[in-house]
């Protein structure tokens, strides 16, 4: 049997908090109870929805959301109270985003809890830098700039090994002001601030 | 009642070997053994070669040194690439007892299963002879209207099992060049997927679960041996090829003692009853002559 092999896991060259793609997540905590129901897009189309119970009946403290898997169907999520949803995209198509109201379908507006186009104070956005090289990361709210050098991996102990590095974003910028990661090693944005996190690789 | 001695000539014997070499077939591909992450399996195909007859004072004949001819014997391994992952690590902890609240899901760079599929022929590097050891009988067929020696298969055994040293860095290399073929480029995508797997000896070492490469050819002996019985399979086989009726030589019932010339007519005997009687050196038959 021939390899499939994940070309696009290696070929991507943007990876951004709006717009999500398999190298990256974004991790929302759900403190309150309740019934939560999820738009989501690929690119600018809707495509998909998912209702996710959070109560204390459920003692999960996290739920994993494909935004991708949940494109042709309405999917069905569970979580105890304070815990935190995952959402990311196995494929990458045009990038995957949601939005997460309280309670009823295509709520009004202000019954909107999250939304993954815009993160707010205590969500998290990861990604996985694979290649070597520069990158650029960019808070496209406030224009905030950090310098990213991915060095080369250099035995395969070390991504196994290294913690991932987190970078703060907060309304003056990201702390720290530059950082070096090692190929493949994780990358934790934790927000602090309005922030729409958007990472190029820039040769 | 008159009885007759009569020594079986080495052209039966001869005779008698290239039977066996014609009528043994062993074609063999048993379904695959599974050990995660890898999984193996075997295609494989012999005849018969050479040989020769030895006789024993218990009245059994040794058909020796029969030299198995691998005419294919395709060693397969199976081998998930899963360790070209990332992701996985945890992402929020609980801060008064550690534990993993949040864990990032991991994406991985294969998703086939198996990822990779490595087919090494090793028919030229594994040399083995087989042995089978047979006790004659007579048997008369009245349609046919003869005796026929035949034998019955008292055991056999796969003499040698000889790996050439060199297989093991022929098996080697074919793992390593199916892994570098399976991940395309550019370099720098095949040089990061190729320091994620780890050198590639340790890599084929964990998967077989070896403790060096060296030890790769204990590994194929043992999968072959072990693990696919491909000794008592052979076996098995020349037991079948003596199942089907083979015999040593036949003799009418009615034998024509006396050619006929242009004056007379034949001369036959009929032939009773016949004793066989095999030592160390030679294979006597003893005809009782009927009236």
């Amino acid at each position: 049997m021939k390899a499939i092999f994940n070309r696009r896991m290696f070929s991507e060259k943007l990876i951004t908090s709006d717009r999500l793609n398999q190298l990256g997540g974004i991790v929302h905590q759900f403190p309150k109870p309740g019934e939560y129901t999820g738009l989501n897009y690929n690119g600018k189309q809707e495509c998909g929805s998912f209702v996710l119970t959070v109560s204390d009946n459920h003692k999960n403290s996290q739920v994993d959301i494909d935004l991708y898997s949940v494109n042709q169907q309405i999917g069905k999520f569970a979580l105890a109270v304070g815990g935190y949803a995952v959402f990311y995209a196995s494929q990458s198509s045009r990038g995957f985003s949601t939005v997460v109201y309280r309670e009823a379908m295509k709520a009004k507006t202000e019954d909107k809890v999250f939304d993954s186009t815009s993160l707010k104070k205590g969500d998290l956005f990861y990604c996985h830098l694979l290649l070597p090289g520069k990158y650029t990361a960019t808070n496209k709210i406030y224009k905030h700039e950090i310098n990213i050098l991915v060095s080369p991996l250099k035995i395969k102990s070390t991504y196994r090994e290294l913690e991932p590095l987190t970078i703060n974003v907060h309304s003056g910028g990201f702390k720290p002001q530059s950082a070096k990661i090692m190929a493949a090693q994780g990358l934790v944005f934790k927000v602090d601030t309005d922030s729409t996190i958007s990472i190029t690789r820039n040769d | 009642m008159s009885r007759m001695l009569v020594a079986v000539s080495e052209v039966a014997c001869n005779a008698f070997l290239g039977l066996i070499r014609r009528n043994f077939e062993f074609i063999y591909n048993p379904p695959p053994v599974s050990n995660p992450p890898f999984s193996v399996e075997v295609d494989i195909k012999a005849s018969l070669h050479s040989g020769e007859i030895k006789l024993f004072d218990d009245g059994t004949l040794k058909i020796d040194k029969l030299d198995i001819h691998w005419d294919k014997l395709n060693f397969i391994l199976n081998i998930n690439l899963d360790r070209v992952c990332v992701g996985g690590w945890c992402l929020i902890r609980d801060p008064f007892w550690g534990k993993c609240l949040v864990r990032v899901r991991k994406v991985c760079a294969f998703s086939a299963n198996p990822d990779v599929r490595i087919v090494v022929d090793l028919s030229n590097f594994i040399k083995s002879e087989v042995s089978a050891r047979v006790k004659p009988f007579l048997s008369h067929f009245d349609d046919a209207h003869e005796w026929r020696c035949m034998v019955e298969f008292v055991g056999g055994d796969v003499d040698v099992f000889d790996i050439e040293d060199m297989t093991a860095n022929v098996v080697n290399e074919a793992i390593h060049d199916a892994i570098r073929n399976t991940i395309p480029g550019p370099s720098i995508v095949r040089d990061l997927i190729l320091t994620m797997l780890g050198p590639l000896d340790t890599l084929v070492c964990a998967i077989c679960n070896l403790s060096t490469p060296d030890d790769m050819n204990e590994f194929i002996e043992d999968t072959l041996i072990s693990t696919f019985k491909v000794r008592n399979s052979i076996i098995e086989a020349i037991s079948s090829t003596f199942a089907q009726d083979l015999y040593l030589f036949r003799i009418a019932d009615n034998y024509e003692i006396i050619k006929a010339t242009s004056d007379l007519a034949p001369v036959y005997i009929p032939i009773e009853d016949i004793d066989i009687d095999i030592n160390s050196h030679e294979m006597k038959l003893s005809v009782i002559i009927g009236n």
